[in-house]
């Protein structure tokens, strides 16, 4: 049986963690400690939108980084360049990435699952190159330093605390529209696609449509994270946007779980503060990621959130492309294909 | 009424010709058999005429309307749903989702509403789940809509797959071996329902090895071999046919 959490007790849940979330600044009186928990909030909407197009949809991409990069260079520019008030880069920031989604998923949703990852990461490539080239636009490795504080009218979000509200509501409105697409029909229909693609076409659903809308919602709100931290860091470059970057959006999602959307937001407080927290073991580092990962993988390979047999094959799936798991393949068209070669090698005999 | 008409329908894989000019007519409130070897098509042709793959030739009507080569969305919009041989169904979703994605095309919603969760949006899913749960009673898993769908038993998961085809509210039905792997009382339990369907006004199309339940439910059955259409006519003149023994028994020496 599925669990469910009974409804005072979610509410309880959803108070407590609003009013912890609220009091946070007040409680912590370090400006270094805040832009950690600020980097957090940053992530939750990579980590959610990667969860939205790989956990639920069970489409692999890498090219996520891609998407931030847009979204952050489109804000920083539209604001220092031509003076646009922020709110309108942050939209403008989260409609281009989208934009450049629906454009990539086009021919990229057509082509089986592991020439979709390859293509994504081709675009991260480009993406990257671009920017580092483009000195007229994006003055290439040097970077945009300078990008102002985000501000709605006369009111400027300067010091930390102010953009931690401000960060904290932009990522709450990214939850809630997660959750809320996720649980309707939409929802199902994604997660049927990836369940069993042909069986969900033959449910009537439109599966290369509901595809490229999960790509488009997932590659928005990695555009409106990209606005946050240009804003936040006051600088844009390109180094920031790597595969590294991608896969660190991946690792996010997979450690929290695939397939629960608490789990990404548990994977973007991990990942984002460790390297933080083991500071002094600067050079181990990567090091303690990577031996993290493989020590979740072999214990808990559906994500620490992700106790839903949901989430164990949504994992099962990814890590199985990525060839870091054996099994059963879960091509879409298996058992179609050898009926067909059945039928052929049948009728090549007959005759 | 013809419900569906099938003209000439070809189909090749390579140089393989696994649907060979098939001539087919189901009338509206039937129940068609299609029965053959392992091999002769029989599938195929159901994955043809739900769009699956796009025919080499030929024609399918679909109440007077052209429908060859749709894509299988639409197949199932204008009202033809299927199950599948081996059974597909959403094994990490529920018995109730798996309903749910079948009433998918059904919904009157939209995305607005899902994001804004209006009072229209949580009445649609609301009467969604009503009607699945009618769905699941007629097909005897009322009980078990809250378990993942991997965890029913095979009778179960068989019969699932059925109340997920009826969500579809299809005009035809395509079964594709519905009571394959079932010991005699759960075939005849699923005989039953498809009697049921019958009565409440669908149009099936039956493919089935299990020729008791094929002589106890079909009306009117269409034999393949190698692709082609060998004989046609009611249970007890398909029984009897040369053609059809010789095709299931080869010919004497």
């Amino acid at each position: 049986m599925i669990p469910k959490i009974p409804k005072p007790r979610r509410l309880l849940t959803y108070g407590l963690g609003t009013a912890v979330m609220l009091a946070l600044p007040q409680v912590i009186p370090n400006d270094y400690v805040l832009r950690i928990v600020i980097a957090v909030i940053i992530d939750i909407p990579l980590a959610l939108s990667q969860n939205l197009i790989t956990g639920f949809t069970g489409l692999l991409t890498l090219g996520q980084a891609a998407f931030y990069g847009i979204g952050a260079y489109t804000s920083a520019i539209l604001m220092m360049k031509l003076g646009a008030p922020w709110l309108l880069a942050l939209l403008a920031a989260g409609l281009l990435a989208c934009i450049f989604g629906i454009l990539l998923g086009f021919p990229c949703l057509r082509v089986g699952s592991d020439y979709l990852t390859l293509m994504t990461i081709g675009f991260g490539e480009i993406f990257h190159i671009v920017v580092l080239n483009w000195m007229a636009l994006t003055r290439g490795p040097m970077g945009l330093p300078g990008v102002p504080a985000p501000s709605i009218g006369p009111i400027t979000f300067s010091s930390s605390e102010s953009k931690y509200y401000l960060y904290l509501l932009i990522a709450a409105s990214c939850y809630l529209f997660m959750h809320r697409l996720t649980k309707s029909h939409v929802g199902r229909a994604l997660i049927a696609i990836r369940e069993d693609e042909t069986a969900a076409s033959a449910m009537g659903i439109n599966t290369s449509r509901y595809k490229l809308l999960a790509f488009a919602f997932g590659t928005l709100w990695a555009g409106v994270s990209g606005s946050m931290l240009a804003h936040f860091l006051s600088f844009v470059g390109p180094m920031t946007f790597t595969l590294n970057e991608s896969l660190f959006h991946m690792q996010m999602a997979i450690l929290g779980g695939l397939g629960s959307l608490p789990g990404s937001v548990l994977g973007a407080a991990i990942l984002v503060s460790l390297p933080q927290i083991f500071q002094p073991l600067y050079e181990y580092r990567m090091l303690l990621n990577g031996a993290l990962m493989v020590v979740l993988m072999g214990w808990r390979p559906q994500g620490i959130m992700g106790t839903s047999a949901m989430a164990r094959a949504a994992a099962g799936g990814v890590l199985r492309r990525l060839g870091l798991r054996r099994g059963e393949r879960c091509d879409v068209d298996t058992d179609v294909t050898d009926q067909d070669e059945a039928v052929a090698r049948q009728t090549s005999m007959e005759s | 009424m013809a419900l569906l008409q099938a003209k000439e329908i070809t189909m090749d894989f390579g140089g393989v010709r696994a649907v060979n000019h098939v001539d087919l007519t189901i009338e509206e409130g039937m129940i068609l058999g299609i029965i053959g070897p392992n091999g002769s098509g029989k599938t195929t042709f159901f994955n043809v005429l739900t769009g699956i793959y796009c025919p080499t030739d030929g024609q399918f009507l679909f109440d007077g309307r052209d429908i060859t080569g749709w894509p299988p969305h639409e197949v199932t919009q204008v009202g033809i749903a299927r199950t599948f041989q081996n059974i597909r169904l959403f094994r990490n979703m529920s018995v109730m989702e798996n309903v749910l994605v079948g009433r998918h095309t059904r919904l009157d919603a939209n995305l607005p509403g899902v994001l804004l969760r209006t009072r229209g949006e949580r009445d649609v899913e609301q009467a969604a789940r009503e009607s699945a749960r009618e769905l699941l009673d007629f097909v005897g898993l009322a009980e078990r809509e809250e378990e993942y769908a991997a965890n029913l038993a095979y009778g179960e998961q068989r019969r699932l797959e059925l109340a997920r085809a009826l969500a579809c509210e299809p005009q035809l039905i395509l079964l594709d071996e519905p009571t394959a792997g079932m010991n005699p009382s759960e075939a005849s339990q699923v005989m039953g329902l498809i009697h049921d369907m019958k009565d409440l006004g669908t149009t099936i199309a039956l493919i089935e090895h299990n020729m008791q339940v094929m002589m106890g439910t079909a009306e009117w059955i269409v034999a393949l071999d190698a692709g082609a259409k060998i004989a046609e006519g009611t249970p007890e003149e398909i029984q009897y046919d040369e053609k059809v023994i010789q095709a299931y028994l080869g010919e004497e020496d």
